[in-house]
């Protein structure tokens, strides 16, 4: 009996550490995050952004932090940071209309225009790679459900291939979406001010031209401390890999 | 009759236009073969990647190899018709160049047609240590006259500058004694300088060299140096020479037959080949550093090297606050175009400026033209209506320097500066802007607010299909999906062949008679044993001739059996135990057992 109430309070005492540890770095956490806040609307953008990364390295990401970040990134003038920062809290939340404006609004007022999309890139980016997995979820549970519920009743031939059409083309939809867009998912933004593709891995090697602060790329290969890349209108080359940064960072 | 001249024509386009099909969709195979497994290291040997039964263009991904370069020598395609049999092939050139000595293997080369990919088997090679221009000669079969055949000449290099482009004559001279083909063009071997590409017709002329005459092959090409320092570096051509094969005598008197000579040889005997590599003396390209001194530091001085003009111009000159104006920049002259960029518009607050496009205008040549640069910009406001001095500098080699071109403002009237826009912001507040801007240059205006609440945390940034949730729940619905279409599959089955439910029916009820008869027997109740014989054999043969079971008697079997079956005889003992009792020994039963057994399943 002794034994029971001892081990009861050993968990009652274990769960209270727990339960205050979580609140405590919560709390840490809105201090380190309105901390910045002031920061930013002192106007000391260069500090606000310090303290945002220092948040996201010790907590993870959060699409908030990354957009207040981008924010402070993009009052400070390092455009590639800002717009690499939005596409990152665009990734964790794709339909914030707030990061959505300020990322469209950095582009407009840089010049960074993207390229005129294809009929396929027009038609795929009517969802997001979220909504379009989503779609092959649910498509997925309709066509299990109805399966399982023709276990009870019999539905008419006309209704089953109505049913099951329609499912199997949104799943297909989903699936293709998904896919494509997944090719984008994982850009890489030039944060260099200077950054220029070259026709070889050296420093020296002739370049092929200038790539704009905050135009996104896509990394092909690496060899050495240069990546392989191309940009949005199609133009290859070796560009230093401390010139560009991945959206999703590899762990 | 024109009709059937129409048909005949139809049938015969369309047998063509059936092979042309067929070869579009032949089996693609892919081979990769090294000319030497050997290579000393400097020197290279031909790569060629075969794509058989493809038609159209491949697309030849070569791997990375460490110490081994790789120069691209062309793709050229073939088609073949034998026996009526189409098949096509295309064929990738490049020329391997080990850097240092040791084992290298080249991957499998990812060889991408019509959207498939295919793969060539790895190739392994030596690299021996370089071999000096003496021991190259005596590869070949007469030293010395090799060095008469075949050799190279290159205009002199002097000392030059990082990137800068350096045009250089390279003659390939072919003594008129011999017949020589070239398998390949001059490669420049040594490290630090780059060659431009070179044509692959070049200019052939004949030319006379203490009193032999060659043929002469001549690439204008231009080299330039990467790296800071002196570099030997020469050049070397493939080739191989022809040299006729020797008649025997056909002559049955011996001696010298008729035919006989070097004419007939020439014309009756094939060619053996001799493979030989022509030389070019080595020579040494210095490249020097750029100086530092007085290099611009405004950043205009972007790498170029030679000798450039700037012309700048804008149009319209006329335009409203928010027009935008096209500023094309020329950037004429000789020199390395390729580090050629575009005059920075410097930063105001009174211009917007877009990236700007390049294109460049060879004057025959890809070290002299005029590169145009066009930028759009827009005027913000009406308070410095002038486009600013812009600057491009160059090194120049000859008078060892930087120079910097600077264009003159130009002038813009800019109209209609009294709209709305510009009534809301007087010059007085246009300036305070300016100063305002000038302090934080960088500030976006228009951006949405902070977020006040941190929301969710999450250490990875991963799509959702990627989250473990999200497969689990996509793998369940899957498997529920498949599980419930292969039992609907069985039940439809088994609704369109009602036969096959009867027939395990039946199995299982003879399965469970047998079942209590084996019971019975290991009881030794010989009653209970007879019964169990009598049911099962009613209950098979009832489901076998649709009749009811207990309606089954020793008449029907006698009527349907043979007299000497088993089971008549079994049948006849349960029925008579029926109305009598009857006592059965052990090894009765076991046979009586066995003939049921038998014989029923032997009527399934």
């Amino acid at each position: 009996m002794k034994a029971i109430q001892f081990r009861t309070i050993i968990l009652l005492i274990c769960a209270g550490i727990f339960q205050s540890s979580v609140i405590f770095a919560a709390a840490d956490r809105d201090a380190l995050f309105h901390q910045g806040n002031e920061e930013f609307s002192r106007s000391e953008f260069q500090a606000a952004s310090e303290t945002f990364t220092q948040l996201t390295e010790s907590e993870g990401f959060s699409s908030a932090v990354l957009y207040n970040m981008a924010n402070s990134y993009s009052q400070s003038g390092k455009t590639g940071k800002a717009i690499l920062t939005y596409e990152r809290a665009l990734r964790l939340s794709p339909s914030d209309p707030d990061i959505r404006g300020n990322l469209e609004l950095l582009r407009k007022e840089q010049g960074l225009f993207p390229k005129e999309p294809s009929n396929t890139e027009e038609f795929f980016s009517l969802l997001t790679i979220r909504q379009w997995s989503l779609l092959a979820l649910c498509s997925l549970a309709v066509i299990a459900l109805f399966q399982l519920i023709g276990l009870r009743y019999r539905f008419t031939r006309k209704t089953t291939v109505t049913v099951l059409t329609l499912s199997f083309l949104a799943f297909s939809m989903g699936s293709m979406g998904t896919v494509f867009e997944y090719r984008l998912f994982n850009p890489s933004v030039v944060i260099a001010t200077d950054a220029r593709i070259l026709v070889s891995p050296f420093s020296s090697a002739t370049s092929i031209g200038a790539l704009q602060e905050g135009r996104l790329v896509y990394p092909e290969k690496h060899h050495h401390n240069f990546s392989y890349v191309a940009d949005e209108t199609d133009r290859k080359g070796w560009i230093p890999a401390a010139s560009i940064e991945a959206v999703v960072a590899k762990e | 009759m024109q009709q059937r001249i129409i048909f005949l024509h139809s049938i015969l386009w369309f047998m063509i236009l059936s092979l042309f099909g067929f070869t579009a969709y032949a089996d693609v195979t892919v081979e990769a073969s090294l000319s030497h497994s050997s290579i000393p290291v400097g020197r290279a040997a031909q790569l060629s990647v075969t794509v058989n039964g493809a038609s159209r263009s491949v697309d030849v991904q070569l791997p990375e190899v460490q110490g081994v370069r790789f120069h691209n020598r062309g793709q050229s395609s073939r088609m073949n018709m034998m026996n009526g049999s189409f098949s096509s092939s295309i064929s990738s050139e490049y020329l391997v160049q080990p850097l240092q000595p040791g084992s290298y293997t080249i991957p499998p080369i990812q060889i991408t047609v019509s959207g498939t990919i295919y793969a060539s088997e790895p190739i392994t090679f030596e690299a021996t240590g370089s071999v000096s221009q003496s021991s190259t000669s005596s590869a070949v079969e007469k030293k010395g006259t090799t060095d008469e055949a075949v050799f190279i000449r290159v205009t002199k290099t002097g000392s030059h500058y990082p990137g800068e482009i350096v045009p250089i004559q390279l003659k390939a001279y072919f003594n008129q004694q011999y017949r020589a083909d070239i398998q390949s063009l001059p490669v420049l071997q040594g490290d630090g300088v780059v060659m431009s590409h070179l044509e692959d017709k070049p200019r052939q002329t004949q030319e006379s060299l203490g009193g032999k005459r060659y043929n002469v092959l001549t690439w204008e090409t231009t080299l330039s140096g990467i790296k800071v320092g002196e570099h030997s570096i020469m050049f070397t051509l493939d080739a191989s020479l022809l040299i006729p094969k020797k008649r025997r005598s056909m002559s049955t008197f011996g001696g010298s037959s008729l035919f006989d000579d070097t004419f007939f040889n020439s014309f009756f005997d094939d060619y053996q080949r001799k493979p030989i590599a022509a030389v070019s003396p080595e020579i040494t390209f210095k490249v020097l550093s750029l100086p530092a001194e007085g290099q611009p530091i405004d950043g205009s001085f972007t790498g170029a090297i030679g000798t450039f003009e700037l012309k700048v111009s804008a149009n319209p000159l006329t335009a409203d606050v928010g027009e935008p104006i096209t500023l094309t920049m020329e950037v004429s002259g000789q020199g390395n175009f390729d580090r050629v960029e575009s005059p920075v518009f410097p930063g105001s607050i009174d211009w917007k400026t877009y990236s700007p496009t390049a294109s460049f205008n060879n004057q025959g040549s890809k070290y002299s033209g005029i590169k145009s640069f066009e930028q759009a910009i827009v005027a913000k406001n009406d308070a410095g209506p002038e486009i600013p001095t812009l600057s491009f500098s160059y090194f120049d080699p000859q008078l060892k320097k930087y120079v910097t071109r600077t264009s003159q403002p130009i002038h813009i009237t800019l109209n209609n500066y009294t709209n709305q826009a510009m009534q809301t912001t007087p010059k007085v507040e246009v300036q305070q802007q300016r100063t305002a801007l000038a302090e934080t240059p960088t500030g976006l205006p228009g951006l949405a607010p902070l977020h006040l609440e941190t929301g969710a945390f999450s250490h990875t940034i991963s799509p959702l299909f990627k989250k473990v949730w999200f497969m689990s729940l996509a793998a369940l619905l899957f498997f529920i999906f498949l599980g419930l279409t292969v039992y609907k599959i069985r039940l439809h089955r088994l609704e369109q062949h009602p036969e096959i439910l009867l027939k395990q029916q039946q199995d299982k009820t003879l399965s469970v008679d047998l079942e209590l008869l084996d019971q019975a027997r290991k009881n030794g109740d010989s009653m209970a044993f007879l019964s169990g014989c009598r049911a099962a054999m009613q209950n098979q043969l009832g489901s076998l001739w649709e009749m009811e079971p207990s309606a089954i008697s020793l008449t029907d079997l006698t009527r349907r059996f043979e007299a000497n079956s088993g089971l008549i005889e079994v049948f006849a003992a349960a029925e008579q135990a029926a109305y009598g009792a009857a006592t059965l020994s052990a090894d009765t039963m076991a046979t009586y057992s066995a003939i049921v057994a038998r014989e029923l399943e032997e009527l399934k």
